[in-house]
């Protein structure tokens, strides 16, 4: 049971740094009115410009007051994601203003004038993980979610394999994930640290967190004694249904301790399929034991396979580096039939120098 | 038949995830029902006024047989259909909304409404739903049965701690939207020392 001051501390510590409340403190009393149509519009501007275009900057404003434009001129009049396609120019910063009813907006294909800033409440997006508001001068931060360039730009997924799929492009094939980064050995990223899966289970429950609509839980399964038979590694939950989503992660390739002159562990094809016997048993048990839920198995393997890599590599040739990107693995027919497990999951990860 | 209240609340709640991610599953429709009123009772009001009821399922997540009913009726009607983001409202649908909306007994809902479907913007909007996982209500009912409704005036108190601390948390408040981002934190902050659902 937790004390009435104790429960108080504990919300007052998560308002903090809120960017929401940041915003409200500055702006005053009714802030909502003017931040909600906003963020709106930040996020339909992401949906319509993807984060790789938007390298320039983008500058999306809100009058403070009537009227105003945060750049010289009227700008230029859009209502619709493929005029905003049609007016942007990737090489340029763009600014957008959002019409007090949030439905239409105006562009210019540069940044806002500097004397003009403190009449707008601005949204500002300078490249990957660097976003802020800037209100009433004061800069204020969003946060930062390992593999999402932008918060406003997390996309949402309503099938698991789909946001399984989008883990491995966008977290996994260039480590942009800081938790799956801090997996490698240093930074050439040819060899994982001892034990690296622990990481590889919280990237996924992250990602998983932020972008599977409709689940109730994403719990990463606690690990098993000894002579307990294996769990799956990550487990999922669906409100209102009785789905159940079984993650078994398996990772191929190489780990090595900083300055060992051996591996600690190396991994072939053979892991993947050893994954897939785990996980055939595994469903056939939970199938016996909760016969009322609608389970489905998803083996995901995340894939560090280099040739010719020695304990003390930092560098390879190219064709060693890639030589298994395209290596898809044989299950031998394992999982042919099965319909309750899903076709395995590989997610390469490139090295530093072949990226 | 449902209540004029589920039928608005589930074409209110569609409109507002439309326009954030194209589409609301049924169980996002009850999700952002329930917050809508959590927020209306942590403004004071009792929850029996809500209009319909709701319960727990084994998922910890909040259940409306009237509002479940209410969708249903409304994509019959074809005011909701379906799509691959979920639930989209037809031009009907938002021609029923925009004249229930004129309405007071349903306009004053959307303060509490547009507050919860508000809060999607500020936290991920799949983090909602697991943060409201963690909500002391719900966790409570599970742990007497299954069935029992929420809110209701045995189970209301296990709320008022918390409903008192998050007013002291964010005291100069008079935005629904602050302390509804301040408590789905602070719940998704405690997942995971929660322990993990059965195996």
């Amino acid at each position: 049971m937790v004390s009435m001051p104790d429960l108080a501390r504990a919300m007052r510590e998560a308002a903090e740094g809120l960017f929401i409340l940041r915003l409200g403190h500055e702006l005053g009393e009714g802030y909502s009115s003017i931040v909600v149509p906003l963020l709106r519009s930040i996020r339909a501007v992401h949906d319509a410009l993807s984060t790789e275009r938007l390298g320039s900057g983008v500058y999306i404003c809100m009058a403070l007051d009537v009227g105003g434009s945060p750049e010289g001129g009227q700008g230029i009049a859009v209502d619709s994601a493929a005029q905003l396609m049609e007016q942007h120019d990737s090489s340029k910063p763009f600014t957008v203003l959002i019409e007090p009813s949030g439905f239409r907006m105006r562009v210019w294909r540069a940044a806002p004038q500097a004397a003009s800033i403190d009449r707008f409440l601005v949204y500002r997006y300078l490249g990957a993980y660097r976003e802020s508001f800037v209100a009433a001068g004061v800069e204020i931060g969003v946060p930062v979610v390992s593999g999402f360039p932008s918060f406003f730009s997390m996309p949402y997924f309503l099938e698991l394999r789909d946001a399984l799929l989008h883990h491995g492009r966008h977290c996994i094939r260039y480590s942009q994930c800081e938790i799956f980064a801090r997996s490698w050995r240093d930074e050439s990223r040819l060899v994982h640290l001892p034990k690296p899966e622990w990481l590889m289970r919280r990237s996924m429950q992250t990602h998983l967190r932020c972008s599977l609509r409709d689940h109730s839980d994403v719990t990463i399964m606690p690990e098993q004694n000894v002579d307990e038979a294996k769990r799956v590694d990550i487990k999922v939950t669906w409100m209102n249904s009785n789905r159940v989503g079984l993650i078994e992660i398996k990772w191929l390739g190489a780990s090595a301790a900083v300055g060992a002159d051996s591996f600690s562990q190396r991994y072939s094809a053979a892991r993947a399929r050893e994954g897939a016997r785990q996980l055939i048993g595994y469903m056939d048990r939970y199938r016996a034991e909760a016969p009322h839920e609608e389970a489905r198995g998803f083996l995901v393997v995340y894939d560090a396979r280099r040739a010719r890599l020695r304990p003390d590599s930092t560098s390879l040739s190219r064709d060693d580096a890639l030589a298994y990107k395209h290596s898809e693995i044989d299950y031998y027919g394992l999982l042919g039939n099965r319909d309750d497990i899903d076709d395995p999951i590989r997610l390469f990860s490139f090295p530093v120098s072949a990226g | 038949m449902p209540s004029p209240e589920a039928t608005f609340d589930s074409l209110a709640i569609t409109s507002d995830l439309q326009a954030l991610v194209k589409g609301a599953t049924s169980s996002e429709v009850a999700l952002f029902a329930y917050l809508s009123c959590l927020l209306f009772v942590y403004r004071g009001s009792p929850a029996s006024e809500w209009g319909y009821g709701f319960s727990a399922t084994q998922s910890y997540a909040p259940y409306s047989d009237e509002l479940s009913t209410g969708i249903a009726l409304l994509v019959r009607s074809r005011f909701l259909a379906e799509s691959e983001h979920g639930l989209r409202l037809t031009s009907a649908g938002a021609d029923e909304l925009s004249g229930m909306a004129g309405l007071k007994r349903f306009s004053d809902r959307l303060l509490f409404i547009r507050a919860a479907t508000s809060s999607a913007l500020a936290i991920p909007l799949p983090q909602v739903g697991a943060s409201l996982t963690a909500e002391p209500e719900l966790r409570r009912a599970l742990e007497l049965s299954s069935t029992r409704p929420l809110l209701d005036d045995a189970g209301i108190g296990a709320l008022h701690d918390h409903f008192v601390a998050l007013a002291q948390a964010v005291p100069e408040s008079s935005d629904l939207l602050t302390p509804a981002v301040v408590w789905l934190s602070y719940l998704g902050s405690t997942l995971d020392g929660l322990d993990a659902r059965s195996s």
